[in-house]
């Protein structure tokens, strides 16, 4: 079937749309730090989110950080405080914050919709299509998190590097529509690649709020030192750090099995194609990298003294190895996985 | 076909067909695939799943009250909330009582032994990462957490050695 050039354009143009959107976005969550008098969560103290976790943890256990969380019947919320228990934004600047996001991440799917209808495959097939995926999906992230665990706060902080990807992706990246490389036509794209989207999504927004974590932690640190931080202003918005390590502790939880799902699909797709699972081919040992940084941390985390810091450390390194992986293996190395193309 | 400087000629001779096969017989492509669904399956199975303990110990005091001792250990609980759920429990279990004292008492991290005296013992909080809390040994500080300490206002002996192990089981159970 010839490819559809017309639905290609539109493609392109929702694209470009879903960044200026999520660019506006990012100010009106800034907006809202700067203007907005009640924080939703900055009040939160540790007693009020250690009663909370009874819920919460039944919900990640039921299906992860996208299972729904129960109404909290905490007395606070029943003493008459509306703003706490709601899960949706309130003040002017995060509502608008949060519509555009919403509005940007439907684009952004009808974007990658429209470009494989255009060329009558999965819209992911090489580098301008990976990152437009996997940077929707870390958007998609954000929303859930921002519903399921009141985590609006993160918004400007993930818009931030997907803002930047993007713009690197439409200008630099930009791939015209074509036909997938023969190496990759196969149902296993579908599966391979989709997990290892997801997986990905999940853990830029582990990164950045285990940055966010790591900053305000250290700033909490300097200011019960008694020295000055010249970052305490941004975290008076934000919950206390506890709240930041566990969240990106949920997505990691729910990112790792969904990455090894991926690799162990590749390696069959790769038995399938290259007649081995396993040939160390650089994208592959570096996935395998990935995973076992990725397994330090879950293991840190369960050790006494590793947490926290120390364990968000450990997770920053297993996304610097991600990144590497998805883009250095493909600019700096040849390998079996360099069709993916920049 | 004359090659240039001297190089000799190229002649057309005609073609033969052929065809390159490489055969594999892979009878381990199933157990394989069994493995690693069995292995995917054992990770998201081994994230689903807490490991937690909980001890209740009464023990008679010299006033011939019956004291109730409730210890709370949690091996993995990195996603942190065992301490909600161990208040919860103690309430609980206060709740069933009237007439006696009771202490609770949560264990640190990494104790697997020595609920010995009772109100000894750090916490485990599974949030920020606090090595300061934790001595070479692995055991917790001599702390008891705020929250973590409930003295039932009453409890007889009787029935606190009967309720016990009922409201421990409803609360594992989950």
């Amino acid at each position: 079937m010839p490819i559809n050039a017309a639905l290609a354009d539109i493609s392109n143009g929702l694209l470009l749309t879903t960044v200026i959107l999520y660019a506006v976005a990012m100010l009106c969550y800034a907006c809202d730090f700067a203007f907005a008098r009640h924080r939703v969560m900055a009040g939160i103290t540790e007693a009020e989110v250690a009663r909370k976790q009874v819920p919460e943890l039944v919900a990640v256990g039921a299906g992860g950080p996208a299972a729904p969380v129960k109404e909290d019947l905490t007395p606070a919320s029943a003493a008459g405080e509306p703003p706490r228990s709601s899960r949706w934004p309130s003040g002017f600047w995060l509502r608008l914050a949060f519509s555009l996001t919403c509005t940007g991440v439907v684009l952004h799917v009808a974007a990658i919709l429209t470009r494989g209808l255009a060329e009558h495959r999965v819209p992911w097939g090489n580098m301008y299509e990976f990152i437009g995926a996997f940077t929707c999906m870390a958007v998609l992230v954000l929303v859930a998190a921002s519903v399921f665990y009141r985590a609006y706060y993160t918004g400007l902080f993930v818009l931030l590097p997907v803002v930047f990807g993007l713009g690197i992706d439409l200008t630099w990246v930009y791939t015209p529509v074509g036909s997938l490389v023969p190496a990759l036509q196969s149902y296993w794209i579908a599966i391979h690649v989709t997990a290892m989207i997801v997986a990905i999504g999940l853990f830029i927004f582990g990164a950045v709020v285990t940055t966010l974590y790591l900053l305000a932690d250290r700033s909490q640190r300097r200011l019960a030192a008694g020295q000055s931080s010249w970052s305490a202003g941004i975290w008076e918005h934000l919950p206390v750090p506890a709240v930041l390590d566990r969240l990106s502790y949920r997505a990691v939880l729910f990112g790792f099995p969904v990455w090894t799902f991926g690799v162990m699909a590749g390696a069959i797709w790769a038995d399938h194609a290259w007649g081995r699972y396993w040939g160390w081919d650089p994208k592959e040992t570096w996935s395998f990298i990935t995973w076992v940084v990725y397994a330090m941390f879950l293991h840190a985390r369960a050790t006494a003294g590793w947490r926290g810091r120390r364990a968000g450390w450990i997770q920053l390194a297993g996304f610097v190895c991600l990144m590497f992986n998805v883009i250095g293996v493909n600019l700096w190395i040849t390998g079996l996985h360099s069709y993916a193309g920049v | 076909m004359k090659l240039p400087d001297g190089a000799g000629s190229i002649t057309y001779l005609g073609y033969q067909q052929w065809v390159s096969l490489a055969i594999t017989y892979d009878p381990g492509q199933l157990p394989a695939l069994i493995s690693g669904i069995a292995a995917l399956a054992g990770l998201i199975l081994s994230f689903l799943v807490r490991r937690r303990r909980v001890f209740v110990r009464a023990a008679a005091s010299p006033d011939g009250s019956t004291a109730v001792t409730l210890g709370g250990l949690a091996r993995s609980d990195a996603a942190g909330g065992f301490d909600t759920e161990f208040a919860e429990l103690a309430r609980l279990l206060r709740a069933e009582h009237d007439g006696r004292s009771m202490q609770a008492v949560q264990l640190g991290d990494g104790v697997a032994e020595g609920i010995g005296d009772g109100v000894a013992g750090g916490f485990s909080d599974g949030i920020a990462d606090e090595p300061e809390d934790f001595d070479d040994q692995g055991r917790g500080r001599i702390a008891v957490p705020a929250g973590s300490s409930v003295t039932a206002a009453s409890a007889t002996a009787e029935t606190a050695a009967a309720a016990t192990p009922e409201a421990l089981t409803g609360r594992e159970g989950e």
